[in-house]
């Protein structure tokens, strides 16, 4: 048997023969990057790889100093044998899933990523492997997400009761990945303010190359009036500040995956919740691992366990990656 | 169908009373007056007559789905709700087009013949395959009557009220008697009263008056003597076999279950009103006084020995259809002095109308702020204390809480910025903060309560006194001493 090409180390991923790390929670000499989240992308690092849009935010979040490669979508780098290549994950703009090939051997680590097209982070692609590394963060039957196209008319069905009820309308997202999201697909003709993390985000990506919606950053000399009448993002941490409630009659919605649960629509302080997911739900994970061919299923970050029994009663040879965020499968993490 | 799932999620997911008014009122203005009523009826938390059992929607979830069942026992874990893990698992994620509504909905389950199997399973597929997982959720809680009330009686009327102008009093009145889903909903809303609602009003409520003597130096034999009680004080009045109820606080309907209702109907006599009192943490009730009524209200009131007598067989009736547990007995001898003396009330002889409380002693304890929580949607500044006593030599344990609107204006501004400088820890709006503010309060008696830590809770609490910096000068009081 074939020793195999990637391993589980404290460090996170690693691969020996490459002697390169992915998304590596330890500092590391070479480190290939999913996507800038701060599970995934830490300071540190003597040198990153990863698309331009990642390394844009690594470099606006972890320091301009940093040394950081890029590489696009679908080009290859070969690393002592190894041949390396990053392809679209959809989970956010510039994610990506890693393949590494090694005398025809081929695993894929997916990151975080999801199958629907969301108009920001680019087309999932399905790649064919030996062995398929797969989050498991929604893996659930109860996590079935509805269409992207079913929540924005909620959203926006609920934004045009709010301005009858003369309220203004906050969404509450993650400063990286959702809220993007959620801006693009806000119809042109409402106008959308922002936050200065989020805009400070948006600037980033922009100048990177992503072509996003216009916003308009919130300032002092922003009238209430002028805000009522727009859709307004924040991060999470402006919920409960002077700044949310300087706003007119501010009425807030989280959006995230963790919101398909009512409990989690209950706990929350904001007053509403759409679900609507940046991961892979349940038929989504199941059809990536039918369709790309793997024997064999390495499963992290979310409900391993359950997955990997529901494998295995198919007749699926998988194995649970222990990850620095397993313990808490039902903490609402920043980036859902 | 799927309107009125929204709502009711909204309803029971929100925590801004002013949208939940707002929205419950914009959609009773929207729909017909068939779906109005069955939208009161289930915010109310009441029930329908039949029902399907959990388990038997779980096997049928299984045989659907053809998930094992440790994978759905996994998913309700993380839901803590089953109804609602069945609904997400089940639920079809496209838009369908569903135009039924809730009284066509309930309609349906009503002519369900819920004896045939094959029925009920056949039904259940034709809702799974085209309800989302919100008009899902609702719909599986509707039919195994695990909905809970999500607004009380009160509110609902005081939104109906505002709508169609019928008086809110007039609106509990009429809610209170269950039969009122089985008429048009024009007549609920009737602003003005029947004829039969024009002959009833209730008669005043007792409301003891507090009286600061000493108990020792009452002279005892010009006084009626009773235990006092506290809890929601309620009237019965039955005419022509038809119960009515009427509450202090109108608020009656949200203790009182269907069955209570039937139980009370089957034995409260014809022609008679009784008063009593709901004693919430014992979950019974005690009977103060039984009117005869004979075409008008007799405002008297039974000597005691008569009522006594009255009461015990009105008791007897009632347990022996186990109906009700009723722990207190009430009315004591008069002239027999009761030992402890602070949970009772005196009405004068000579002026029946007047019932007197004697205001227990106050005691005082000193204890300290554990932690404290901000409204975050008021700009007011107000926020809760929790106070703690000590468990043991080490550990705190809490035992009270009190309202920041207690304190004088200048302690609540100087109580706010101690808060703010001595935070440890945030948890939303929850502060904790460093144990070493001592509040002295006062509390006029201990009630028992096994769902808190420190398993009771004080009564009547007040906020006496606030001391900066006193740790270790005062001696917070431990829990011991308490109990």
């Amino acid at each position: 048997m074939m020793d195999p090409l990637i391993i589980h180390t404290p460090a996170g991923l690693y691969c020996p023969q490459a002697d390169i790390y992915i998304d590596p929670i330890k500092t590391v000499t070479r480190a290939l990057i999913t996507h800038a989240h701060s599970d995934h992308a830490i300071s540190g690092h003597r040198y990153y790889l990863a698309t331009p849009l990642t390394n844009a935010i690594i470099k606006q979040r972890l320091g301009n100093y940093l040394q950081v490669q890029d590489i696009h979508w679908g080009t290859s780098i070969t690393m002592n044998g190894v041949r390396i290549s990053f392809h679209p994950a959809g989970h956010i703009a510039g994610s990506s899933q890693i393949r590494l090939e090694y005398k025809g051997n081929v695993w894929v680590v997916t990151g975080d990523y999801k199958t629907e097209k969301d108009q920001i982070s680019g087309t999932y692609e399905l790649i064919q492997c030996n062995t398929l590394i797969t989050e498991t963060t929604f893996a659930l039957p109860i996590y079935q997400w509805k269409p992207q196209h079913i929540i924005v008319n909620e959203i926006l069905s609920w934004y045009h009761e709010n301005l009858g009820n003369d309220r203004t309308t906050v969404v509450l997202a993650y400063a990286l990945g959702k809220a993007q999201r959620v801006i693009q697909n806000i119809p042109i003709e409402i106008p959308v303010y922002t936050h200065t993390t989020v805009e400070e985000t948006n600037d980033a990506l922009r100048k990177a190359g992503l072509k996003l919606r216009p916003t308009i950053k919130i300032s002092s000399k922003t009238s209430k009036k002028e805000i009522l009448q727009g859709i307004v993002i924040i991060p999470y941490s402006v919920l409960n500040t002077p700044w949310l409630h300087a706003l007119h009659r501010p009425v807030t919605a989280t959006v995230s995956g963790w919101m398909a649960i009512m409990g989690n629509r209950k706990k929350q302080t904001a007053d509403r919740g759409f679900a609507l997911s940046d991961h892979v739900d349940w038929n989504q994970v199941n059809k990536v691992i039918r369709d790309c061919g793997a024997e064999s299923i390495g499963l992290m970050h979310g409900y391993t366990l359950a997955l990997s029994r529901w494998l295995t009663n198919h007749g699926k040879h998988s194995f649970i990656i222990p990850h620095h965020l397993n313990q808490d499968q039902e903490v609402v993490t920043e980036e859902d | 169908m799927k309107n009125f799932a929204e709502l009711y999620l909204r309803v029971s997911e929100s925590n801004d009373v002013e949208y939940k008014r707002s929205i419950i009122r914009d959609y009773i203005t929207q729909v017909r007056d068939d779906n109005k009523k069955w939208t009161i009826y289930l915010l109310l938390g009441l029930k329908l007559k039949v029902k399907l059992k959990g388990e038997e929607l779980k096997e049928w979830v299984i045989q659907y789905t053809s998930y094992p069942d440790w994978l759905i026992e996994q998913c309700a874990e993380v839901t803590h709700d089953k109804i609602e893990a069945y609904s997400l698992m089940l639920a079809n994620k496209e838009i369908t087009d569903v135009s039924d509504s809730i009284p066509g909905c309930i309609d349906e389950i009503l002519k369900t013949d819920f004896k045939n199997k094959e029925k009920i399973y056949s039904f259940l597929k034709s809702k799974w395959m085209v309800y989302d997982a919100d008009t899902l959720i609702v719909f599986h809680k509707i039919m195994t009557g695990t909905h809970k009330p999500l607004i009380g009686l009160k509110e609902i009327s005081s939104i109906l009220s505002s709508i169609y102008f019928t008086s809110s009093d007039l609106l509990i009145f009429r809610l209170s008697n269950p039969d009122w889903i089985e008429h048009d909903f024009s007549k609920l809303i009737q602003p003005s009263k029947s004829d039969i609602e024009n002959k009833f009003e209730p008669f005043q409520f007792i409301k003891p008056v507090v009286l600061d003597d000493d108990f020792q130096n009452i002279q005892l034999d010009e006084y009626w003597l009773e235990p006092y009680y506290t809890g929601d004080r309620i009237q019965l009045h039955k005419f022509d076999s038809t119960l009515y109820i009427w509450s202090a606080e109108n608020s009656w309907v949200d203790l009182l279950t269907q069955d209570q209702y039937k139980a009370l109907n089957q034995h409260v006599p014809d022609q008679s009103i009784l008063e009593g009192i709901y004693l919430e943490e014992e979950n019974a009730i005690t009977w103060l006084d039984i009117h005869q009524w004979n075409g008008k209200v007799l405002h008297s009131i039974y000597p005691f020995d008569q009522r006594k007598k009255i009461l015990m067989d009105w008791l007897e009736k009632i347990e022996k259809n186990s109906f009700q547990k009723v722990s207190h007995h009430i009315a004591i001898e008069l002239n027999h002095l009761p030992e402890n003396t602070k949970d009772w009330i005196l009405k004068h002889r000579s002026a029946e109308d007047i019932w007197y409380r004697i205001r227990p002693k106050a005691k005082l304890i000193h204890t300290l702020i554990l932690n404290a929580e901000f409204d975050p949607r008021s700009t007011q500044l107000v926020y809760t204390i929790t106070l703690g006593v000590y468990k043991d030599e080490v550990n705190l344990a809490s035992i009270a809480k009190i309202n920041s609107s207690q304190l004088p204006a200048s302690e609540k501004t100087s109580l706010y910025y101690w808060i703010q400088n001595n935070t440890t820890q945030k948890f939303g709006p929850v502060r904790v903060v460093r144990a070493q503010q001592i509040i002295t309060i006062s509390y006029e008696k201990t009630k028992i309560n096994k769902r808190v830590k420190a398993g009771l809770n004080l009564v009547n609490v007040k906020f006496i006194e606030w001391h900066q910096s006193m740790l270790g000068k005062l001696k917070v009081s431990t829990l011991n001493e308490i109990s």
